[in-house]
């Protein structure tokens, strides 16, 4: 019995010694405040040797300033649940990075803050520097929400070795066309064992769709939220995918892919041509000679940009030294991330990744006409759409799918969903 | 009052004081958020920005809505499966594992081994055991001439593959019995023995019935696990919506589609269903449920 | 004479019948054996296989056909992942929660299961089916409310919203636990009772020693829950230095690239403790105090 008690008193004590720890690191922070330093909350994904990267930039920029104190915290799994835990429990961090298709949302639901005004009256970031469809991703109504920090447009990388081997030009600005009659010559068995082993392409869901739909000027939502995927010019585009996928079958089945993985499949030397970000490593990974050079085209030229931006809480305190922050990141992140969001810095990529040189100008010549989606506050359901009613059936090619029943369905299921 | 009638009070009461830790948990760490989630089931609340009131839109909105049904049907067909040959398969292997055989320590571990595998790891251990061509179990189908099927990319196959990985780690659920086994009185089998009962006879007759409080036990977390299947269904997803569980859903309405209410409100009817389904499984327990102790 | 015969035939027959005996066990065993290491083969595949991937370079993890002895043995994948992730120090932040959540859960919810299991006191039902349905609750929609209470009382980027709730013990637990007690006979404690123990005596004296098997099955439940928990720690801890090895785990994969190698290194050494806790714990299920010794 006494053993009992001298145990939960025990416990009772531990449970008690942790609750002081933490009262004492609130104390450390009214300390900060006494040093008239603001702390700025800053809401990363980065991981692993990212963050590390991202913590010396905050460092540094900590060191020199005298009015801020930016915190990273790193959240490195189920980023938006917690992100979005955190604003609904009303201790949103004060700068935040999102995925372009996060901003409309966020913005439209009052939880970021419009910095318009801020922008314009900030010498030290030029707006006319930004390409102008990745800025266009930071703004939902005319008004803007945050800067982006990188834009990785989607370039092709090819397997120059695959090519010499068949006797083929490298795919230099070619169109669909041209790239299904090449991809046909390089899938092949190599070996003579009756199974295909290497392949012209590859894709499984990556890259996007509308990959296919803009290059035939069609699309799944235009700007202004009309649902345009069942156009001719979209349906043309996706019988381009189709006949890649199905008909000519330059690119390995959907499970295989699953087994043997995606991009190591082309690190493997197993496939010709590869749908990559501007910012991969393949120049320095691969042991065979890679070629870059822009996606092709078909009635006109267009490439996915994945970009990401920091966007500012409206729940932060002391705007304007968190907006300092927020600049004051932004130009660091300029001199960071392949490929900066502004045209000024794009001679700098290869100080930082010297691997970089050769892709040059196709990641030049892709930043022309790359841009982001045309994203809406709904854009994840758009995309969840997209995908369970067209994309994903449109892969696996079942014995019932039928191209233009899924295409009516998804158009339908899109109208409904933005009619609401 | 006299001392008596106050010792027969405490008496009475004095169950209250073994389960106080617990009733002070609820009111301080379950009551507000469970009001709170109750009444934010009657809003449209998409989670950045404040809570509107509108009565039971969310609640008639599920009653039209077909992925409602979808995921509903996924789980229920996952659970009719899982939750029997889960119980079976965990309770044969404990009942080996109770043995008198050299190494059973090393057995137990072994095949306590995939329930303890954790996060990412199990997404990819899982895709590689399912994967239809390269995968381990078609490449041992392969070896006896059997063309396997291709699991999570094959609709008709996704709910059986969940299954099988439920069975897999079935080695988990092992230990709930072993403990129960271990009590089983061993005068019991040693008088059935003498009365000349066999394997069979003394199964059915003297272990089973003993183990019908655990078992009790694995049939009701059976049922509230299988219909509360969430994470290995979130990563590894499947083919055609069949992956598509109930708690999938509810997270995708919750935090990707910022539609809190709604999800709040699907919540609130898979309660119901559980409770539901707990209910019947208690209201039988009468019939087939053995207490020791002698409890009703 | 014809007496002395039959007496020495029915040895005869006594002893052959029981050497056949015994033979028919060793068959039985050899029987057992092969099943077991057949199936302990199939519960092993998952651990091969990360043993194997993690010792593989980066470019080799998708080799086919698939190595199971890698080649060049990449073992630097170990000291690197314990550099990409402050490893030690995660390790010692989980190690600091786990301790402190098992001492609670396990203690206090055998205390609450007592309360449930022995005395008969008034809304007793009621109050067991309240805690069966806050298992049911799906967690996903008291996330932000329960959220919202800690940050009330400041506590974000503590442990203590992972820990101090564990003292109102475990409802799973507690409903384990109240299994396990109702197999337990009366009047095992009613002769401690007459000997004048009072029921937290009974309860200390008596229970917690006879329910050893049970405690650890919780014990190792609560350990390995606590220890592979990643949406606790990911919602309420912010600082870098104070993540959990689960967070650590994830930090493997960003957004373009996975770390396959180092990322298996560090689920393997992620895995370790709890295999070891549960090989330890284990042994008691055969030799914790029998109930038979008492109840025969």
């Amino acid at each position: 019995m006494k053993k009992a008690i001298s145990f939960i008193a025990l416990l009772l004590v531990m449970t008690l010694v942790f609750t002081g720890c933490s009262s004492n690191d609130s104390q450390v922070n009214t300390d900060n405040e006494e040093s008239k330093k603001v702390r700025v909350e800053f809401a990363t994904w980065a991981g692993g040797g990212e963050l590390q990267e991202l913590q010396e930039i905050v460092d540094a920029l900590n060191a020199e300033s005298n009015e801020y104190e930016i915190e990273v915290i790193s959240i490195p799994a189920d980023y938006y649940t917690k992100l979005q835990t955190m604003i609904a429990g009303n201790d949103a961090p004060d700068l935040m990075w999102l995925s372009q298709e996060y901003i409309p949302a966020y913005a439209e639901l009052g939880a970021i803050e419009d910095i318009t005004t801020y922008a314009k009256n900030d010498s030290s970031i030029d707006l006319n520097d930004f390409y102008v469809p990745t800025l266009a991703t930071a703004k939902w109504k005319d008004k803007l929400y945050g800067f982006p920090w990188i834009a990785q447009p989607v370039i092709m990388y090819y397997n120059k070795d695959l090519f010499d081997e068949a006797g083929l030009d490298y795919p230099e600005d070619i169109t669909w066309d041209e790239f299904i009659e090449m991809g046909k010559k390089l899938t092949k068995d190599t070996d003579g064992d009756g199974k295909i082993d290497q392949y012209g392409f590859i894709v499984n869901g990556w890259p996007p769709i509308h990959t296919w739909l803009w290059t035939y000027g069609g699309g799944d939502v235009d700007e202004n939220g009309n649902v345009i995927i069942d156009t001719p010019e979209s349906k043309k585009a996706l019988e381009v995918l189709y006949d890649i996928l199905h008909v000519s079958k330059i690119t390995p089945s959907k499970t295989q892919i699953e087994a043997q993985g995606f991009g190591e499949q082309f690190k493997a030397g197993k496939i010709a041509t590869f749908m990559g970000g501007a910012g991969d490593d393949f120049e320095k990974t691969v042991d065979f000679n890679v070629g870059t050079t822009v996606i092709p085209y078909g009635t006109e030229r267009a490439t996915f940009n994945w970009i990401a931006s920091t966007v500012m809480s409206s729940q932060a305190e002391n705007k304007e030294v968190v907006y300092k922050a927020l600049s004051d990141l932004t130009n660091k992140f300029f001199d960071w991330k392949v490929v900066p969001p502004v045209k000024s810095k794009f001679g700098k990529i290869t100080e930082n990744r010297p691997d970089k040189e050769s892709a040059l100008p196709a990641i030049k010549a892709s930043m022309e006409f790359a841009r982001g989606f045309n994203n809406m506050p709904k854009q994840n359901e758009i995309a969840g759409k997209v995908w369970d009613n067209l994309y994903d059936p449109l892969l696996r090619n079942d014995d019932n799918f039928d191209l233009d029943t899924a295409i009516e369905e998804t158009a339908k299921a899109l109208r409904e969903l933005l009619a609401k | 009052m006299n001392k008596q009638q106050l010792r027969k009070i405490y008496k009475k009461y004095e169950g209250y004081l073994f389960i106080m830790p617990w009733i002070l948990g609820i009111l301080i760490f379950f009551l507000w958020p469970v009001g709170y989630a109750v009444y934010i089931s009657f809003t449209k609340w998409p989670i950045l920005g404040s809570p509107k009131w509108v009565g039971l839109d969310n609640y008639i909105t599920i009653f039209n809505d077909e992925q409602f049904y979808n995921s509903l049907s996924v789980t229920f067909k996952f659970a009719l499966f899982a939750i029997p040959l889960g119980i079976l398969t965990s309770f044969t292997i404990a009942f080996i594992l109770n043995s008198n055989i050299r190494g059973l320590s090393f057995y137990r571990t072994i095949y306590y081994l995939p329930a303890v595998v954790s996060g990412v790891a199990v997404a990819l251990l899982w895709r590689w055991v399912l994967d239809p061509e390269f995968g381990l179990i078609n490449s041992l189908l392969a070896m006896i001439g059997i063309q396997g099927p291709g699991w999570l990319s094959d609709p008709d196959w996704v709910i059986p593959s969940y299954i099988l990985v439920s069975i897999w780690g079935a080695g988990g659920g092992m230990i709930t019995y072993l403990v129960g086994l271990k009590d089983v009185p061993k005068n019991l089998y040693e008088s059935a023995e003498i009365d000349g009962a066999g394997f069979f006879a003394k199964l059915f007759k003297i272990t089973i019935p003993m183990m019908t409080p655990i078992l009790f036990y694995n049939l009701i977390m059976g049922i509230i696990g299988s219909f509360r299947k969430f994470t290995d269904a979130y990563i590894l997803g499947g083919a055609g919506n069949q992956g598509k569980f109930y708690l999938v859903y509810l997270y995708e309405n919750a935090f990707k589609y910022f539609k809190m209410g709604y999800a709040t409100a699907l919540a609130w009817i898979l309660f119901i269903i559980i409770l539901i389904l707990t209910l019947l499984v208690f209201k039988t327990s009468s019939f087939w449920v053995y207490y020791e102790s002698g409890e009703e | 004479m014809n007496e002395v015969i039959n007496v020495e035939e029915d040895k005869l027959m006594a002893i052959k019948s029981k050497a056949k005996f015994k033979r028919k066990e060793k068959y039985k065993k050899l029987l057992i054996h092969l099943l077991l290491i057949l199936g302990g083969v199939s519960m092993m595949f998952p651990f091969f296989w990360m043993v194997s991937t993690s010792l593989k370079e980066n470019a080799l993890i998708f080799q086919l056909p698939p190595k199971w002895i890698p080649d060049p043995i990449a073992w630097h994948n170990y000291p690197d992942a314990m550099e990409t992730i402050p490893f030690i120090r995660y390790f010692w932040n989980t190690t600091v929660i786990t301790v402190l959540k098992g001492i609670g859960e396990v203690f206090v919810s055998a205390l609450v299961a007592y309360g449930f299991a022995r005395f008969r006191f008034p809304g007793r039902k009621f109050l067991f089916l309240f805690l069966l349905s806050t298992i049911m609750i799906p967690g996903e929609i008291t996330l932000i409310p329960v959220f919202i209470m800690w940050r009330n009382v400041n506590l974000i980027d503590t442990y203590v919203p992972l820990i101090l709730p564990a003292f109102a013990g475990s409802a799973v637990f507690i409903f384990f636990l109240k299994q396990y007690f109702s197999t337990i006979p009366k009047e095992l404690e009613e002769s401690a009772r007459i000997d004048g123990c009072n029921s937290f005596q009974i309860f200390y004296k008596i229970f917690l020693p006879i329910s050893k098997p049970a405690l650890i099955t919780i014990g190792i439940w609560s350990f390995q829950g606590s220890w592979n928990d990643l949406m606790g720690p990911l919602i309420y801890l912010n600082s870098y230095e104070k993540f959990t090895l689960q967070l650590g785990l994830s930090m493997f994969q960003s957004l373009h690239k996975v770390e396959w190698g180092q990322l298996m290194a560090a689920s393997l050494m992620t895995m370790i403790p709890v295999l070891i806790i549960f090989f330890v714990g284990q042994k008691y299920f055969t030799e914790g105090i029998k109930l038979t010794g008492i109840k025969g």
